[in-house]
């Protein structure tokens, strides 16, 4: 049925919709990234929803609610990608703001801000339930704020932007988590956002305060040294950060200075060089960045402006092109996530 | 492309008043049924696109209309017809103007609809079975009878094309009937012998 749903030719999109409680669905055409709602579209959450994951199978889609401290669990519809909740909603710590999934649609993880902890959940592959694991939540230093998985599910990494700092943990089969030793690894000031390599070589961390883009080498035992040159420039304000499908570009939205810088990544140093064109304007102060399951464009999220604009990524350039394509959301956007 | 669609329809009502008013000089003094009732069955191509689906949807179902002739050729019909899908329903209430051309042994006809459209789709929700939407509806259609019995017709085809808005979209949507007609009444003087 997920496969129906996300038929040839399209991929789903899922925004959280936290001032209206609301989900919004839509259908994305791959070619030219032009999005339709989705009949039925928003469909209700929980209070305040905002980080959102879509399985891999794309038959589920989970959706945090910051205020409830809930975990909604969504079934998608097998023909037309539309949600419908499966009750009850299940327990998460205190204010739920960021969750990944593993690549095989086992285990979630689940960043608690106030609380300071990790909630692992174990995901049923029949019905998408979802069941904490033994030994978590895992508690960490105040405000962590933000996490991503390696691709293999080997590793996983939380910043947290008091420390300015990554802290890294070893995923065992079960989802127990492991302290890598020597964490956390220092980032800079304001750790705020990341995103891990898909070649899972490297860890990029953006520095919301010192206005720079940290990236960190991952080694064997999942230990993070910064590269040589590291940290790099970006624009004002970065507060998120897209990797290309195949790792060779970086992308950082830049609030504060309305724009997204690129660069290329050497893929032996780890080393940074902007793109001719960069930094590109991307409306008003972007929030979130997200690539399509393609690699081939790249989505920006404005909450300000309450638009979600495209971008085309040419693979031999990494220079990225405005569709000039924008879909209005009609509501602050706290979260996006993409189907495969 | 809906402004091309909504040309053409446009273009298609316009030829419906345009034959009405020429026509009325060249009416032959001939018999012909003042009233017709058809009933059938309906097949639908549904715009799904446009409310998120990955394909435009086939839905079948049912058509029944009712004309009656104020003239030889010229007449209101009123048409209603459901159409179903595995997710979705599509309901049309429409009336418009109808022109006919009489052979002897059958009919040829244009007219113009407008009215209103009633979409569902069943996707079941916590507290709620789906969603529905109401909207206007506009279109446009052809079809060919041909005499079977006295008082009888077959409906060998008909074609409509609407536009109609609903779920707070534009869908463009092909529909096509045939079935039975049932005749009563009559307009117009025998011809003399």
């Amino acid at each position: 049925m997920g496969l129906t749903a996300c038929a040839p030719g399209t991929h789903l999109a899922y925004v959280s919709l936290p001032t209206t409680n609301g989900i919004a669905a839509y259908r994305v055409r791959d070619v030219s990234s032009a999005f339709t709602a989705i009949v039925g579209s928003p469909y209700l959450a929980g209070n305040s929803p905002g980080p959102i994951v879509v399985g891999p199978s794309t038959r589920y889609v989970y959706v945090g609610n910051r205020i409830d401290n809930t975990i909604s669990i969504f079934k998608i519809d097998g023909q037309n990608g539309s949600l419908s909740e499966v009750f009850p909603r299940v327990a998460a710590g205190l204010d739920p703001a960021a969750m990944v999934m593993n690549s095989g649609g086992s285990l979630l993880f689940v960043v608690n801000q106030i609380a300071s902890s990790i909630s692992v959940y174990s995901v049923n592959s029949s019905n998408g339930a979802l069941s904490p694991v033994s030994g978590t939540p895992v508690f960490t230093v105040p405000n962590p704020v933000t996490l991503a998985l390696t691709p293999s599910g080997k590793f996983l990494y939380v910043v947290n932007t008091n420390l300015g700092a990554v802290f890294g943990y070893s995923v065992s089969s079960s989802g127990t988590l492991q302290l890598v030793p020597g964490s956390p690894f220092p980032a800079d000031v304001g750790a705020f956002a990341l995103a891990v390599d898909p070649n899972e070589k490297f860890v990029y961390v953006a520095d919301t305060t010192a206005n720079t883009v940290s990236i960190l080498a991952i080694a064997a035992n999942g230990a993070l040294t910064q590269v040589a040159g590291s940290p790099f420039a970006t624009g004002t304000t970065p507060v998120s950060v897209a990797v290309s499908k195949g790792g060779q570009y970086l992308y950082i939205a830049n609030e504060a200075s309305n724009n997204i810088t690129e660069y290329s990544i050497d893929s032996n140093t780890g080393f940074a060089t902007t793109i001719t064109g960069s930094p590109i304007s991307a409306g008003t102060a972007p929030l979130f960045l997200l690539t399509d399951p393609d690699g081939a464009f790249l989505y920006a999220i404005s909450q300000s402006s309450k638009t979600i604009t495209s971008f085309i990524i040419p693979p031999t350039t990494g220079e990225l092109a405005s569709t000039g394509d924008s879909t209005n959301t009609n509501d602050s956007v706290a979260g996006m996530a993409v189907s495969r | 492309m809906i402004s091309r669609f909504v040309t053409i329809t446009r273009r298609v009502v316009a030829l419906i008043f345009f034959m009405l008013l020429i026509s009325v000089p060249h009416l032959h003094a001939q018999q012909a049924p003042r009233f017709d009732v058809f009933g059938g069955f309906s097949y639908m191509r549904f715009n799904a696109l446009t409310i998120g689906y990955p394909n435009d949807t086939n839905m079948y179902g049912w058509n029944f209309d009712a004309s009656g002739y104020i003239k030889r050729s010229i007449g209101v019909t009123a048409d209603a017809s459901g159409n179903y899908g595995s997710q979705l329903t599509s309901y049309h209430f429409m009336i418009g103007p109808q022109y006919a051309w009489r052979r002897p042994n059958s009919k040829f006809y244009i007219h113009g609809l407008f009215g209103k459209a009633q979409n569902n789709a069943s996707i079941p929700q916590p507290t709620r079975s789906g969603f529905e939407s109401v909207g206007r509806s506009f279109g446009g259609g052809f079809g060919y009878d041909h005499d079977w019995k006295d008082r009888f017709s077959i409906r060998v085809f008909q074609v409509d094309v609407f536009h109609s808005t609903t779920f707070g979209k534009g869908q463009n949507d092909a529909r096509v009937s045939t079935g039975l007609i049932y005749h009563f009444g009559h307009i117009g003087h025998r011809r003399k012998l």
